[in-house]
């Protein structure tokens, strides 16, 4: 017999997510939670397996065979050892919940690749995209070298810039936007940053009109 | 690192994290990888995947702990290729009743449109098929708009989609938001254009007619033979009073599509006017 119900079920849909996460990781064995749960954010949990598997390297075609063990492997992930995992989230935010959501199913599909890879390597079969990997031409150690002297140059540019408030935050935002690759509309996602995309614009414009007077 | 994602940070281990980041490279290329993976916009790609996913899961796995019943009886004692045989057909059976009985849950069958109803907008949208036109200026909401936001925001839907499902529930304030934004990601898409000027077009706003007007001229810059763009900029004109316009873009209309519904439309609207 239940001893003690703490949220009624109607309450339940009405919880923020990231208090629903908090009630889920109190309660791991309440269904009504869980439910809820499941309701809410299964679809992100795939949607967040799916592109992690694209990006590394993943062929979107075969992401049907691995998506329903995957997404048991998250919330595997999040209860197991007594829910150690959601009991570690600390956000206040939805976004915060998925954030958090998004790495664990990152780490979900990074391990279960892994897994695979070493299971290929032992049966010593080499697969075609790692084939074409190894076939691709690499850069030689002189270029390599270049541009890390370019990248230590810039990096002393931008360390140095007195105009800038904060040139830690926009030598990140440099690194982010030139070497990561990511777009301005990326980057204003994080919200540390806390910077809008015309605001990103500004400091990227800035960098650059600073490297080219230094550089 | 979601932390840093989501201003979930104290100043100190924002300061670390900031550091951190710039000298290491496999966390910066995590964080890069967290912030593509959390992207709000969700690509027709990975709707269409994530669709065939939802579709193909099964419901729940239970794990019965009862003692065989009459049914487990039943497949102990036939032979292995009656079983097969009653397997196949057991697997054909329920293919077949779920795509008869169940439910779909996608975005287009939560849209309105996508159930054959009743039209209640002049204006051709994008992709519309034909359904008769019911003139009113008060239409009820076709279906449960606020659980079927819900249910859209659920499914990932994109403001394209979400501006298209405020528009068919007459809510044209919302659906000139969504698809504005919309607009902005896809500069490029006659179908937006379109659709953006029949938000425009029903809100009845005065000023709005000639925003609707620029945005259907925009589709057929696009496309200069978009049909429900020059179908929609003729009811514009019409609604602006240029009458003279909006005949000869009737005309045009029906030059490209004689006859389909929305060309008997027009024909009963050309033939009032000479009345």
């Amino acid at each position: 017999m239940k001893q003690e119900v703490s949220i009624d079920v109607r309450s339940v849909t009405d919880l923020e997510a990231h208090e629903l996460m908090r009630e889920c990781a109190k309660d791991l064995r309440n269904a009504d939670l869980w439910e809820e749960f499941h309701a809410r954010f299964r679809r992100k949990i795939n949607l967040y397996l799916l592109r992690a598997f694209r990006a590394l390297g993943g062929n979107s075609d075969e992401f049907d065979r691995y998506a329903e063990d995957w997404a048991q492997e998250v919330f595997t992930k999040l209860v197991q050892n007594e829910g150690r995992v959601i009991a570690s989230f600390r956000g206040s935010t939805e976004l915060s919940v998925y954030a958090f959501l998004g790495s664990i199913a990152l780490s979900v599909v990074a391990d279960q690749l892994r897994f695979q890879r070493a299971l290929r390597r032992r049966a010593q079969v080499v697969a075609l995209d790692q084939l074409q990997d190894f076939g691709m031409p690499q850069r030689d150690s002189e270029t390599k070298f270049s541009a890390l002297l370019d990248l230590i140059d810039v990096e002393r540019a931008l360390r140095e810039d007195e105009e800038s408030k904060n040139p830690e935050r926009d030598l990140l935002i440099f690194k982010l936007h030139f070497v990561e690759g990511l777009s301005v509309r990326e980057i204003s996602t994080i919200r540390e940053l806390n910077l809008t995309t015309s605001g990103l614009e500004k400091v990227l414009n800035r960098v650059r009109n600073r490297l080219v007077r230094k550089l | 690192m979601s932390g840093f994602l989501s201003a979930g940070l104290a100043e100190d281990e924002r300061a670390y994290c900031q550091r951190h980041l710039i000298e290491c490279e496999d966390c910066r290329g995590e964080l890069a990888l967290l912030v593509r993976i959390l992207d709000e916009e969700v690509s027709p790609v990975e709707l269409a995947i994530l669709n065939r996913v939802e579709t193909a899961r099964p419901e729940r796995h239970t794990v019965s702990v009862q003692p065989p019943g009459l049914y487990e009886r039943f497949f102990q004692s036939i032979t292995a290729g009656w079983k097969l045989a009653v397997v196949a057909t057991t697997i054909i059976l329920v293919v077949t009743a779920t795509f008869i009985l169940l439910p779909k849950n996608n975005i287009s069958d939560i849209s309105p449109q996508g159930a054959g109803s009743v039209r209640t907008l002049e204006a051709r949208l994008s992709s519309q098929p034909y359904s008769q036109f019911v003139q009113t200026r008060t239409a009820p909401a076709v279906g449960n708009a606020p659980s079927g936001t819900d249910e859209l925001k659920r499914l990932g839907a994109n403001p394209f989609e979400m501006g298209r499902f405020y528009l068919l529930h007459n809510e044209f304030a919302k659906a000139i938001a969504q698809l504005e934004d919309a607009k902005k990601q896809e500069p490029n898409s006659v179908e937006i254009s379109n659709d953006l000027g029949v938000a425009y077009m029903e809100s009845a706003l005065d000023d709005n007619l000639d925003k609707a007007v620029g945005q259907f001229k925009e589709a057929l810059r696009l496309n200069p033979k978009y049909e429900p763009a020059v179908f929609n900029l003729a009811l514009a004109s019409e609604r602006l009073g240029h009458f003279s316009e909006a005949e000869e873009d009737f005309s045009l209309y029906l030059q490209m599509d004689p006859d389909s519904g929305w060309a008997n439309e027009v024909k009963s609207k050309l033939q009032l006017w000479k009345h």
